[in-house]
């Protein structure tokens, strides 16, 4: 969406596509702050 | 109409309607309810049996200002060109079936349901006139204030005044006709959408014809945008103003009657002149340019079907812009009205569309699935059911031998299943939980080394 | 960087995603037989396919037979 709409988002951020937005589980939140990441923004 | 009753290929069942919908793509099982129709196929529409049934009903093919009687054709070019008895009219009397020289009348027959399989599925189920509340704007208080529909029907030479227009109250041919735009759309309190300019293509039609049949009939047309945009569609509205009818930026606010001469008394605020005069106007006519809605029929239909909607409830394309023609459901797609709004023109090329698509579809004879598909594996599965709870397509069947067992074709693929199973036994091919595991992992990699800052 | 290496990373544990073929019977259900129903049905039934078209009322036409003439042609609709 971000691309589509032209969106500036920062450098830092790391995108991981995903089917669908449900397919996200909180293990997946978790791991990711578990390997360092400072916040995870779930959008559709 | 003519060429499709004659058209070997097409099956024509008028009268009938889908009650149950089965399968998927290429091979879909169809339950039609036919109703009953009271004549054979050997009735002509020779119309004695009309002359001699006593049972009135107004007509709905002219909007109800013509009657009709209980045995009837709905007009007199239609297709099939075959009787039928209104059953809630009908006194029974005996009449038809005693003139008629074919022996077509069938007081017996009885609804029938039958099943036909298809590969695809064409939605054509159109649209109804939107029905002003009673006293909005004067409708159904004041007998001079109609719909676009009516008066079409009037305008026509097959309709309930052979196409000489007279106003309802008195008869008399009408010396000014207001023409009320955005009725029911582009309205917060009603419908939003606006009902894609063709309610003010209706209208600049029906104000030239009104001004054709008798130029010196003083027509307006009260507007809040005129909305003329398609092919040759600008020059159209320029010559109707050339013709003489006029148009008057604005909302209307009140309508009152005349109770001596039926004539309407229309406040409109003249949004366009310097000092934005609002003045009371008087009209012989009224004609309210109401909004298109989905088919009233349809919700019914759509238990059947189960396509999702759009919030103006027409229904949903597959893509607003890429793809306007397909559903979301495979093998489903969409002509005319039932998407949207839209004139002739646009509901051909979409039909032309719809047709193009489940015809490649045919013609290939087969389909192909990409089985990005959930996958259960039946060791780890613990058979706790919430994968299948989850599931919005209902593809998840918990068994005791092989716990989750997916259905490829009803399955998208989503990962819902997945991100609820406890016991990570449930997963979509192509994107395994273990793929996402490495990609988040490797994607982080430099943020731990960095202490957390990525 | 990172997305190319999260890329290989995930890539490494692709498989083949197998593929489902399966038959599509030759016909179509056309539902409603107004202007889009019998334009579709008819481009259909012309390259050769059968179509099923049903129709809620007594006659086909549908909106489009109530109409005397349509923009912006001014022609008769019928």
């Amino acid at each position: 969406m971000a691309g589509t709409i032209r969106a500036q988002y920062p450098a830092s951020l790391r995108p991981v596509r995903v089917m669908c937005t449900a397919r996200v589980s909180s293990d997946m939140v978790m791991r990711a702050f578990n390997k360092g990441a400072d916040g995870v923004i779930v959008g559709g | 109409m003519l060429e499709t009753q004659r058209s070997t290929n097409i099956e024509l069942f008028t009268l009938a309607e889908v009650t149950d919908l089965q399968g998927y793509i290429g091979n879909f099982e169809v339950e039609i309810l036919q109703h009953a129709r009271y004549t054979n196929q050997d009735c002509n529409g020779c119309g004695a049996c009309f002359d001699v049934c006593p049972a009135n009903a107004p007509s709905e093919f002219d909007q109800g200002m013509g009657p009709r009687k209980a045995i009837y054709t709905s007009f007199a070019q239609a297709v099939p060109m075959q009787a039928q008895i209104d059953m809630d009219v009908c006194i029974k009397c005996g009449n038809c079936e005693v003139v008629c020289e074919l022996t077509a009348v069938n007081f017996d027959q009885q609804d029938t349901k039958f099943s036909v399989k298809v590969g695809g599925i064409i939605m054509a189920t159109g649209w109804d006139e939107y029905e002003p509340e009673y006293g909005y704007l004067g409708y159904g208080k004041f007998e001079n204030v109609i719909t676009q529909l009516s008066l079409e029907r009037m305008l026509a030479p097959n309709g309930p005044v052979v196409g000489h227009l007279h106003r309802p109250s008195d008869g008399k041919p009408p010396e000014s006709v207001l023409f009320v735009q955005c009725v029911g759309s582009r309205d917060i309190n009603r419908n939003v959408y606006c009902s894609s300019g063709v309610c003010c293509m209706v209208s600049i039609k029906n104000a030239k014809l009104v001004k054709g049949h008798n130029p010196s009939t003083e027509v307006v047309v009260a507007y809040i945008d005129i909305r003329a945009a398609g092919k040759g569609y600008e020059e159209y509205y320029a010559a109707s103003r050339r013709e003489g009818v006029k148009y008057i930026r604005s909302k209307v606010g009140r309508v009152r009657e005349d109770p001596k001469t039926g004539n309407l008394k229309v406040v409109l605020e003249d949004t366009l002149s310097p000092d934005k005069t609002i003045r009371e106007y008087e009209f012989d006519m009224l004609v309210l340019s109401a909004a298109m809605l989905p088919s009233k029929t349809f919700g019914k239909l759509n238990k059947v079907v189960n396509l999702s909607k759009h919030s103006s409830g027409f229904l949903k394309e597959f893509h607003q812009r890429l793809n306007t023609v397909d559903t979301d459901v495979p093998g489903i797609a969409l002509a005319g009205a039932c998407h949207g709004p839209k004139a002739i023109s646009e509901t051909i090329m979409q039909a032309k569309g719809a047709a193009s698509s489940i015809g490649k579809l045919l013609t290939n004879g087969e389909y192909r699935i990409n089985l990005i598909r959930a996958i259960s594996d039946e060791e780890k599965c613990s058979r706790c059911g919430m994968c299948a709870a989850a599931c919005p397509f209902e593809a998840i069947k918990i068994t005791r031998e092989e716990g989750a067992v997916v259905d490829n074709i009803l399955c998208r693929g989503c990962g819902l299943c997945a991100a609820v199973c406890p016991s990570e036994a449930i997963t979509v091919r192509y994107y395994r939980g273990d793929q996402y595991e490495n990609l988040i992992d490797a994607m982080l990699e430099d943020a731990l080394k960095e202490g957390g800052h990525a | 960087m990172e997305q190319i290496r999260a890329g290989v990373a995930r890539a490494a544990l692709l498989e083949v995603v197998p593929e489902k073929v399966v038959p599509v019977s030759d016909a179509v259900l056309v539902i409603g037989g107004g202007v889009a129903g019998l334009q579709s049905a008819l481009d259909l039934a012309n390259q050769g396919h059968k179509v099923y078209l049903v129709e809620q009322n007594p006659t086909i036409g549908g909106k489009m037979s109530m109409l005397d003439r349509t923009f912006p042609t001014d022609d008769c609709s019928i």
